[in-house]
């Protein structure tokens, strides 16, 4: 009864009105409900199909470089052939750049890969366009 | 005669041709608006791409033109305009049945089909705007300004968290409680879905449904719909306070996972299929919504792809903009519906964002070990991307390492599809 489709004319009462309404975001959740049952579906089973390709990829990869982090405040900096040296002048001259002087580098590590500039470069491209 | 007189009488003439005589007050006062939104677009900012041409449209609207738009009166007494007229000629006089063959005794042949008449177009008149304006009346520009929309949207954060769905489809309450209002306020069903579509945020949706459903309101609707849109950073954030409590706010989501190539494009043939097969009324807007994002995710039409983000959409944005706003005459838009329709429109935005808001704190009561931030609710509202941005600059009041945006995105690309999908309903209940 719910999901009747009331056509409304003038002779319409609240209750035919309110019966209106609530199908109509029925038929707005049915139809969202149905592409997300397809997409929780089709992630589900690309997330097996990633998991699968990591674990071939984890099994025949090399250990990764080795992350050096300073063993006292003072020195700060890691073994010299662990980080490519034109790789520390380009990180210390960003952190002058961006702090000033009264920056002191005390560890240098190589972080885990992350999607925050990729989503940054996504909020540019999406600010860049005013679409409606 | 003098030499005087008989100089002055071919310019008296000439004077009688000019426009001046049929200026009217109400066309002064709708100059005054037409200048008011321009300000708006101008020196506010307010969506310009937009309330630019349909403020430009709405001048010419009231200024005594020739050659641009044509007003008629149809037979049942109400104003038209845009219409143009074709004088025929028929070059070829179809079959004929003889009087004396009743239809037992009629051959065979004379059920077959009456071979078509053939015409010839001897002439045809109308003004500028009686042709473009036929791309509003016959719902081209719309559809083809989707198709930009689809090749400018990323659907990748709504795909990788699928539930952000349901958001987008809370998101529409605002149109269905809009509805109600308008109906109260003495609007007929048809005006009432047209003005409540407002709630969807969502312009080339918006103009769709009015030109079918109540085309005398639809340069009020269109104006009402781009300047909310632009309003929703000074609308949403008062109605989220309201709905969250501070540590609602600070909630950070889980980070997202990256989404194939081809789930994106799974994903635009299904919610093509889905929809149409649903609600084929608005087969038209979603499948040129999904062809410009299938274009834009396989790769391979990359020329396609920027067309339609800048040839196509820049063009049709131009002709439905000032087609638009050429329906704003003084006679239909100095109304008192037109005061309805733009409380109504505010009322649209505050319900459909609480909506959104609402919806996901009810996913946290379902879920609570996989929170969402009730503040992505609002993006729900179809404001591609300012609604998303809204989300994300609220989240960082309370939490400055929060980012929000992403994940705002989900239910904000969500919401283009719902609304979608909401004027399909209206559509097929309503037009007939």
């Amino acid at each position: 009864m719910l999901l009747a489709v009331v056509f409304l004319d003038k002779s319409s009462t609240l209750i035919d009105l309110l019966l209106y309404q609530l199908s109509g975001l029925i038929v707005v959740f049915m139809a969202l409900g149905m592409i997300w049952a397809v997409m929780a579906l089709l992630g589900a089973f690309f997330r097996r199909v990633e998991e699968a390709r990591a674990e071939a990829r984890a099994a025949s990869a090399p250990p990764p470089a080795a992350v050096l982090v300073a063993a006292s405040p003072a020195s700060a900096l890691p073994e010299p052939d662990a980080i490519p040296p034109h790789i520390l002048a380009a990180v210390t001259a960003a952190v002058y750049e961006m702090v000033g002087p009264a920056a002191v580098i005390r560890s240098v590590e190589v972080a885990p890969p992350s999607p925050t500039w990729s989503m940054e470069g996504r909020r540019q491209i999406f600010q860049s366009h005013r679409i409606r | 005669m003098s030499m005087t007189c008989f100089s002055a009488l071919p310019l008296f003439e000439f004077f009688q041709t000019t426009a001046f005589a049929s200026l009217t007050w109400q066309m002064l006062v709708m100059w005054a608006i037409s200048g008011v939104l321009l300000w708006l677009a101008i020196v506010k900012g307010f969506e310009p791409l937009l309330l630019v041409p349909i403020a430009f449209g709405a001048l010419l609207a009231n200024l005594p033109t020739r050659g641009v738009v044509t007003h008629t009166v149809a037979h049942d007494g109400q104003q038209q305009i845009a219409t143009f007229t074709v004088e025929l000629t028929p070059e070829k006089a179809g079959a004929h049945v003889a009087p004396s063959e009743t239809p037992a005794q009629a051959p065979a042949d004379a059920h077959a089909a009456t071979p078509p008449q053939t015409y010839r177009v001897n002439k045809v008149e109308g003004g500028l705007y009686d042709f473009i304006a036929q791309g509003i009346r016959l719902e081209i520009f719309p559809p083809l300004i989707f198709l930009g929309v689809g090749a400018l949207t990323d659907f990748g954060p709504l795909i990788a968290m699928p539930r952000m769905i349901f958001l987008g489809a809370a998101a529409q309450l605002g149109l269905f409680v809009t509805f109600l209002g308008a109906w109260f306020l003495g609007f007929s069903p048809r005006a009432a879905a047209s003005i409540g579509i407002i709630g969807g945020a969502d312009g080339p949706t918006a103009i769709f449904l009015s030109n079918k459903l109540a085309p005398d309101l639809m340069g009020a609707i269109a104006v009402a719909a781009y300047s909310y849109m632009s309003l929703v950073p000074l609308i949403q954030p008062p109605i989220m306070r309201l709905l969250t409590t501070d540590k609602e706010r600070r909630i950070r989501m889980h980070s997202m996972r990256k989404v194939s190539k081809v789930e994106k494009l799974v994903f635009a043939l299904s919610v093509m299929i889905i929809c149409i097969l649903l609600v084929p009324d608005a087969s038209a807007l979603i499948a040129m919504l999904m062809l410009g994002n299938f274009l834009r995710e396989c790769e391979v039409t990359q020329r396609l792809v920027q067309a339609s983000q800048n040839e196509i959409i820049n063009v049709l944005t131009i002709f439905l903009g000032t087609a638009v706003g050429i329906t704003m005459r003084a006679d239909t838009f100095l109304a008192p519906q037109t005061l309805g329709i733009i409380v109504l429109g505010v009322a649209a935005f505050a319900f459909s964002t609480a909506g959104g808001v609402i919806a996901a704190k009810i996913m946290n009561w379902m879920s609570p070990h996989n929170p969402v931030n009730p503040l992505i609710g609002s993006a729900g509202v179809s404001a591609v991307p300012m609604a998303a941005r809204v989300s994300q600059v609220e989240g960082q009041r309370y939490d400055k390492g929060n980012y929000l945006l992403m994940h705002a995105m989900g239910p904000n690309v969500a919401g283009v599809i719902g609304t979608a999908v909401a004027a399909g309903f209206f559509l097929s209940t309503l037009s007939k």
